[in-house]
């Protein structure tokens, strides 16, 4: 479906609605609107956490939310008792993050205007008792009531017993894991599996090592600290939550990718003829069929590097050269303020988090699928 | 010169204080410093006993950084017994590079009272033991016949008889912090001269427990990580005669035995038996008939009928199972030998049936 598409489509003005919010929320439209908006609000922080403005866009949210229910598929979405978390999420991270954003607003315009940061102003002292074992007993009593009768509400989502010759369509990890389940989509089972949520752990335990920026210890900030934060909130929010989103509310059955107000059919026809970089090279540029064992130009080469050069090559360039290129060009002063073993970590790390977005991108638009692709060793990239 | 002067009658100590040891420093006699608070010494309660002392505790009392030494006073006429006597004490020498600052008045100097004092260290434990009338343990109660059975002058001060206890041997004082430090120290010293064969047996069952520890560590992690699966031999089953597989490009189920029977006609003559397992993590794809494709419900991996992938995340195709023709005309599917397409596998005459 493309936007053209938009002009012919429905009767009514819901029907168009409904047929344009079903184009926006393919994963290469909802993705890229999702980082613009991102963008836009790192850039305008200081204008959207004003509290008339936070309240209309909360309350807007929740029209859209709850008043798209009006539609039954999305309703059966929303209601079903495994998908009660992603409503809580959805709004507690929007709510969390005005808090964030607008006193870090508040402290930028009193940092510029010479005044003392919001948290400095009051002594935030607290006794242990009563104040935080008071407010810890109350906390618990509160949730365990709200799981309590959250349970008596909601039943367990139970199917039929388990076989091993069975799987449901569509097979949903829980709702937090959905994020990984997404990744496992565009990376061989080793990376999605291993290696990312591996990285993932150790990228955050580095950060304290990594970060060696002061400012922003025990205050809210934006201006002070702009890539640590803008960068932990896209790791955050667009490779975290937007992905759990998906999983949610647009992968169906076969886990195919259907609109936000698309009824699931598992007969929907996709279109999905991945494609390598080796075939990218060989099949398209070179106009010939892959090497094989038997047939194999350069004789001297084992014949999975010479049919994947291209692509080992594009890797080594992404992982090797881009460091240098940003160490010269826009993390020149970064560099020189965390020395090369920190930098280089960093700058590691921070490719291969960049590289599933653009791995997930050239997989919507192009059908790419690995890079660099060797089964004959279980490895792929 | 003044016609009276102020004794103090009563002091005490108020909650807060940080276990300084200053006050001790400054009076001795009165105030007892244990590792949690600081005690008034039961001779001190005597009235008697602290009029002398009054210039050291108001000292003492100043110089405590928190303020909790409170006493009460009393004006009496006449001149102070202390106002011209600059009596540098035990204490003061003691500490001297500190006290020298201040000159501290103190009790009268009576060599044999002095004597006496210096060797009163109190234990806290028997001190409270005293003053309690609840807890009456055996100890107790024979300490306090021993107290009872020393004689002295009537108007003798409470610490006196303390002090000649301690003297006779009836009760031990407990030992000064640098006393037991020293203690400490010493037996660590001697626990390092420990002979070369006593180290080695430690290193030795040293390791052994950390060995132990490890291995019962590396078995509870496999216990608790590893696949919760019964191990069985791999299975190998007759499925039917080749002719009930007859229909050209058809998918046969065979799903709770592991496997799917294929008719890859008319593109190839072959019977082959691929694996329900997906490629990719282990889930189990669904045959879809319209799409004429296998398609996996978990990351959406997708197989044509010959089980080769083409979309979807997995990296390989299908496997197929070794099928061959038993002596009484039925196939038979056997699980343990398994052919892999991109190691070139799947030429292997055992892993298909040819038909027509």
């Amino acid at each position: 479906m493309t936007l053209p598409f938009l002009l012919s489509a429905g009767t009514g003005f819901w029907d168009k609605f409904q047929d344009a919010i079903n184009i926006l929320t393919g994963p290469a439209y909802f993705v890229t609107l999702a980082t613009i908006v991102f963008v836009l609000m790192i850039v305008t922080y200081k204008f959207w956490t004003k509290p008339p403005i936070a309240i209309f866009l909360l309350v807007a949210f929740c029209a859209f939310y709850f008043g798209s229910m009006a539609n039954k598929d999305y309703r059966a979405t929303v209601t079903k008792p495994d998908n009660v978390p992603i409503t809580i999420m959805v709004l507690s991270v929007m709510v969390c993050i005005w808090i964030t954003f607008r006193r870090a607003a508040i402290n930028d315009t009193r940092s510029a205007a010479g005044q003392p940061y919001l948290e400095e102003d009051k002594d935030d002292k607290v006794l242990v008792w009563p104040d935080l074992v008071y407010t810890e007993l109350i906390c618990l009593i509160a949730a365990t009531a709200l799981l309590t009768i959250w349970a008596i509400i909601a039943k367990a989502p139970l199917e039929q017993p388990a076989s091993p010759a069975y799987a449901p369509n569509p097979a949903k990890a829980p709702w937090y894991f959905l994020g990984l389940q997404e990744m496992l989509v565009y990376f061989d089972p080793w990376m999605a599996g291993v290696v990312y949520p591996g990285l993932i752990i150790v990228g955050l335990c580095a950060i304290p090592f990594l970060d060696t920026n002061p400012k922003g210890n025990g205050y809210y900030t934006l201006k002070e600290r702009p890539f640590a934060i803008s960068t932990f909130l896209f790791g955050f929010l667009i490779l975290w939550v937007v992905l759990i989103f998906f999983g949610t509310f647009l992968r169906g059955p076969n886990w195919s990718f259907f609109g936000l107000y698309e009824a699931w059919d598992p007969h929907k026809p996709e279109a999905l003829n991945n494609v390598d970089v080796s075939n990218l090279w060989w099949n398209v540029i070179r106009g010939r069929s892959r090497p094989t064992q038997d047939n194999n130009p350069i004789a001297v080469l084992p014949f999975w590097l010479v049919r994947e050069w291209f692509g080992i090559v594009l890797v080594f360039g992404y992982f090797l050269i881009t460091p240098a290129v940003l160490k010269a060009t826009v993390f020149k002063r970064m560099y020189e303020n965390m020395g090369g073993i920190r930098y280089t970590i960093m700058v590691i790390l921070l490719l291969f988090m960049a590289m599933m977005p653009l791995k997930m991108v050239l997989r919507w638009l192009f059908n790419m699928k690995y890079f660099v692709y060797l089964p004959e060793f279980n490895a792929n990239l | 010169m003044a016609d009276t002067y102020q004794i103090i009658t009563k002091v005490w100590i108020a909650p807060g204080c940080i276990v300084c040891d200053a006050c001790e420093n400054d009076c001795p006699e009165v105030f007892d410093v244990t590792e949690t608070t600081c005690l008034i010494r039961p001779p001190a309660m005597n009235v008697e006993f602290l009029k002398p002392l009054t210039p050291s505790i108001i000292v003492a009392a100043e110089g405590c950084p928190v303020d909790v030494i409170k006493f009460e006073t009393i004006e009496v006429p006449g001149e102070a017994p202390w106002a011209n006597l600059p009596v540098p004490t035990a204490a003061a020498t003691a500490h001297a590079p500190v006290a020298a600052k201040v000159i501290v008045p103190m009790a009268p100097s009576d060599p044999k009272w002095q004597a006496l004092l210096s060797n009163s260290k109190i234990s806290p434990s028997l001190s409270a033991g005293l003053a309690s009338t609840i807890r009456r343990s055996p100890e107790i109660n024979q300490a306090e016949e021993t107290v009872r059975s020393v004689k002295l002058p009537k108007d003798a001060p409470a610490d006196q008889r303390m002090a000649m206890l301690a003297i006779g041997g009836a009760y031990t004082p407990a030992g000064t912090m640098g006393d037991r430090i020293r203690g400490k120290a010493k037996k660590a010293s001697d626990a390092a001269k420990a002979t070369r064969r006593q180290f080695s047996i430690a290193l030795a069952v040293g390791w052994s427990m950390m060995a132990f520890v490890g291995v019962l560590f590396a078995g509870m992690f496999q216990d608790f990580f590893g696949p919760k699966v019964l191990k069985e031999a791999k299975k190998v089953y007759r499925v039917g005669k080749p002719e009930d597989f007859g229909n050209a490009g058809t998918v046969y189920d065979f799903k709770p035995s592991g496997f799917w029977i294929v008719n890859l006609q008319p593109d190839e003559g072959k019977l082959v038996a691929l694996s329900i397992i997906c490629t990719h993590l282990g889930c189990i794809p669904a045959w879809l008939e319209g799409d004429k494709k296998f398609k996996c419900p978990c990351h959406g991996s997708g197989y044509y009928i010959t089980g080769i992938n083409f979309e979807g995340p997995t990296p390989r195709p299908l496997e197929r199972f070794a099928v061959s023709k038993d002596a009484d005309g039925f196939l038979v599917v056997d699980e343990s030998k398994v052919f892999r397409f991109e190691l070139g596998e799947w030429e292997n005459p055992e892993s298909f049936y040819a038909i027509g």
